[in-house]
């Protein structure tokens, strides 16, 4: 029970009104910048406001870490739903459902809905980081290669299944994000792969500039052509109409609970991350679904199992960080150096030798979510307003947040023109119906497949059996095939349906 | 009239005078450099990150520099991109860049380098930072020299967890491996928390890194630390003796293996080097900066332009052969 003594101690601390306030203020902060892309993604966020925060007290400035990190989270989720333009890797997926509901005219519920679904996941994380963080450290010491190698190949296959309706376009669209992947320096053997000499090239293409030519400048290509003049949007009626119904809620109990805890224990590897926590969520929760056909034209649980995932990993990306002193992701990292910066050394012994820093932090994670709740949800019918905007004024801001964006990355102009050409490249593949999602999967999943298949063949000299010897590695091995038979068998099942309903006629 | 005007012209010919003469800098004659940029080659939490920050703080804190240096992150080709910025702002006084060994090996190691370290202006060496190695607390082997011996019995069994195949870690241990004529493989990993992680779980024997990398899991009896490179033993781990005094033969490792310093844009002007060597030298007597050595298990070791010189060129000249050794154990 001594752990609910420090936790509350935690939540005391976290709640004084001096924390408090730099809570908030971190939200709005974070929010804010957020919004932009290229500075949207949370790591990115913390890492310009470190020198500010560093001024404040270690505890008070972890405490605006976190808010800011929820902040730039919730932007993230805000322009993926209502512009269609993910700022970070996790919100890509959120691009699916959340945008064709804004299209339909529910971006505001679903907006909402992102938001509620992301107060309940962060519920649930804390409460599994407070009594489950040692079964969690296990698991993120134990989580080698062989498992991530499987875990990666979960996650491909997943990409094959959300290809939609014609498959070969999706798995075109696949390896093309497998094939740009490639492109860099390669670390096992420091060879060279597509860099044409450019060193630009030798550390890779940046995700976000691919991402903003392939769904931000690309879509406003394809836009302008239509030459659409008015904005196609319906505006809801009355300010309940902006929020998720209780309908809405009830019919995304299940998904906010899938990925809840998916989120959890996929923020709890090393290395797992939210773009992986929120896809598997996403395919997870379409797989489980009653109607998975309707996930992608817009639907509220497509928009719930993700944020609910993306938040919990919060939670458990604190893990490894707090309790081994390594960080989890892009964003804890940062909150690593902040804490090396105050002189406080994150290991193992940091929840005994400094329990008044890492148990207001956890709460204040919690705490971050409620004050975005809060503070947001009111907001959301003005935020929905920028749908509003015509597309004369809107698409030249787009292209000028894409080109600062796209810079602003590395400071490279030549992320500039390759956002140029991946621009071209989305609006191709805009016009020839190849979705582009699958090819952002890829490539975000591709490099890490690989790097973990290589380093588990040379720890078990080019064996393959290492896969299946390993308990972790051969239970997702296990999940695998049962995905795989579930849905070649429902996809018999749809088939014999579909050919006997005229039989029966 | 006309007289107050007169009277009110001079007045304002006095005040303008005193304005130009006392606006002109003639105290500082080519002034302090000023909006100074930090250029690192790592993204933010990073070493180098990490590093020019510290130095920052305590330059700020002990009111050495009176403005912010704003940190920026140059991360292509583990120093490549760093030094092609930094040759690109040649002339220019207020860029400052912090280097480590990793530059030069990343320059070796890719023949047509737009940039190299000897094409920038070295202007202080600060910091020698000991490699230790560790293995889990739960091995068997006490000594490094009895993990090599194991290694000369059973050649590529065992396996180093590192970072790229260019770090300083792997160079190093291709270097005892021939002398030894012993071998093992190394993992690669980007990060570094699973490379601890690696170690804990077994997957690898042995890891060679910094101090920070390994002082909290020692401190938590996760780990302990087996050998030192070089030849002084390193405060934090008192016990652990270098491989000098295990007898395990070491020669072909630079004796300062990861180094970090400052080094400005080519052509410098060398009154602005001056200022930097004396600001960052003045960094160094700092309290703040011997706790933060004591914290991170480092050696403060100043060396300034031409001593900087001849140590990058030292260092290139023992680890030349280990880097074609890489190249060829890759093909």
């Amino acid at each position: 029970m001594l752990i609910l003594h420090q936790l509350y101690d935690g939540f005391a601390t976290a709640l004084s009104f001096n924390n408090f306030a730099w809570m908030i203020g971190g939200s709005i902060l974070g929010t804010l910048i957020g919004i932009l892309p290229g500075l949207g993604n949370p790591a990115a966020a913390l890492a310009i406001l470190l020198p500010l925060t560093l001024r404040l007290e270690p505890t008070t400035g972890m405490i605006m870490m976190a808010g800011i990190y929820h902040g730039a989270k919730f932007a993230g989720a805000t322009t993926a739903i209502l512009l269609n333009i993910p700022t970070e890797t996790s919100s890509i997926v959120l691009c699916y459902d959340g945008h064709a509901l804004a299209k339909k005219g529910r971006g505001g519920p679903a907006m909402g809905m992102s938001a509620i679904s992301g107060f309940i996941a962060s519920t649930v994380g804390v409460f599994a980081l407070t009594f489950a963080a040692p079964w969690a450290a296990d698991l993120a010491v134990n989580f080698g290669p062989p498992e991530f190698a499987m875990l990666m190949l979960f996650g491909l296959l997943l990409v094959v299944s959300l290809t939609g309706k014609n498959p070969v376009k999706g798995l075109i669209s696949m390896m093309l994000g497998l094939l740009l992947a490639t492109v860099g320096i390669d670390i096992f053997t420091g060879s060279e792969r597509y860099t044409f000499g450019s060193i630009d090239l030798s550390d890779g293409i940046e995700f976000l500039v691919l991402t903003l030519g392939l769904f931000a400048v690309g879509e406003v290509l394809v836009n302008v052509e239509r030459k659409a003049g008015k904005s196609s949007f319906v505006a809801p009626k009355r300010f309940l109409d902006y929020l998720p119904t209780w309908e809405d809620l009830r019919q995304t109990r299940l998904a906010i609970a899938i990925g809840s805890v998916l989120g959890f224990v996929i923020g709890a590897i090393p290395g797992g991350g939210s773009t992986l926590a929120s896809f598997v969520s996403y395919a997870v929760v379409k797989n489980t679904s009653k109607h998975p056909e309707a996930f992608g034209s817009g639907t509220m649980e497509g928009v719930a199992g993700p944020e609910a995932a993306n938040n919990s990993e919060a939670g458990g990306a604190m893990i490894p960080l707090l309790s081994l002193g390594i960080p989890g992701n892009a964003s804890t990292s940062v909150m690593l150096a902040a804490l090396m910066l105050y002189g406080v050394q994150p290991g193992p012994l940091l929840f005994s030798t400094h329990p008044e820093i890492a148990w207001p932090v956890i709460a204040s994670l919690y705490l971050g979510t409620l004050a975005l709740l809060v503070l947001n949800l009111p907001l959301i019918p003005m935020w929905v307003q920028i749908l509003r905007i015509p597309y004369w004024l809107l698409y030249p801001v787009i292209l000028i947040l894409g080109v600062v964006g796209a810079y602003s990355v590395r400071g490279s102009i030549f992320d500039v023109w390759m956002l140029m050409a991946f621009s071209a490249l989305g609006y191709t593949l805009r016009k020839l119906s190849v979705p582009a999602a699958p090819m952002l999967m890829a490539f975000v999943l591709g490099p890490q497949a690989e790097s973990a298949v290589r380093q588990s063949l040379m720890l078990s000299d080019n064996s393959p059996m290492i896969f299946l010897e390993r308990p972790i590695a051969l239970g997702i091995v296990v999940l695998i095939v049962v995905m795989v038979a579930t849905s070649i068998i429902s996809r018999r099942r749809q088939r014999h349906a579909v050919a006997a309903a005229p039989a029966a006629n | 009239m006309s007289v107050t005007s007169k009277m009110h012209g001079s007045v304002w010919s006095a005040i303008a005078a005193v304005l130009i003469v006392g606006g002109f800098p003639f105290g500082a004659v080519a002034a302090d450099p000023s909006n100074v940029q930090f250029v690192v080659d790592t993204g933010p939490g990073g070493g180098s990150d990490l590093f020019a920050r510290e130095i920052v703080k305590i330059a700020q804190q002990n009111k050495i520099i009176s403005d912010n240096w704003p940190v920026i992150s140059q991360s292509q080709g583990g120093g490549l991109g760093a030094m092609a910025f930094m040759k690109l702002k040649a002339g220019r006084d207020n860029y400052v860049a912090a280097f480590t060994s990793k530059w030069v090996v990343s320059s070796l190691n890719v023949p047509g380098a737009k940039a190299t370290l000897q094409d920038l202006t070295p202007i202080i060496q600060l910091i020698d930072e000991p490699q230790v190695i560790a293995v889990p607390a739960s091995s068997p082997y006490k000594t490094f020299a009895e993990f090599v011996a194991d290694a000369q019995k059973n050649p590529g069994k065992f396996v180093q967890v590192g970072g790229a195949v260019t770090s300083v870690d792997y160079l190093a241990a291709l270097v005892i491996e021939q002398n030894t004529k012993s071998s093992w493989k190394y993992l690669s990993f980007p990060d570094g928390g699973p490379r601890i992680t690696a170690l804990l779980r077994g997957d690898a024997q042995v890891m060679i890194g910094a101090v920070t990398d390994f002082s909290e899991q020692v401190a938590a009896n996760k780990l302990k630390i087996i050998g030192v490179l070089g030849d002084k033993r390193v405060p934090v781990f008192p016990d652990a003796p270098t491989l000098k005094e295990q007898g395990v033969p070491d020669q072909g490792i630079p004796t300062q293996l990861q180094f970090r310093g400052i080094a400005g844009p080519p052509n410098m002007s060398p009154e602005a080097v001056a200022y930097f060597q004396k600001v960052f030298t003045d960094v160094t007597r700092t309290d703040d900066w011997k706790q933060y050595m004591e914290r991170e298990g480092d050696t403060t070791e100043v060396a300034l332009t031409d001593e900087v010189k001849s140590r990058i060129a030292d260092f290139t000249a023992k680890l030349g052969p280990a880097i074609k050794l890489l190249k060829t154990a890759s093909e």
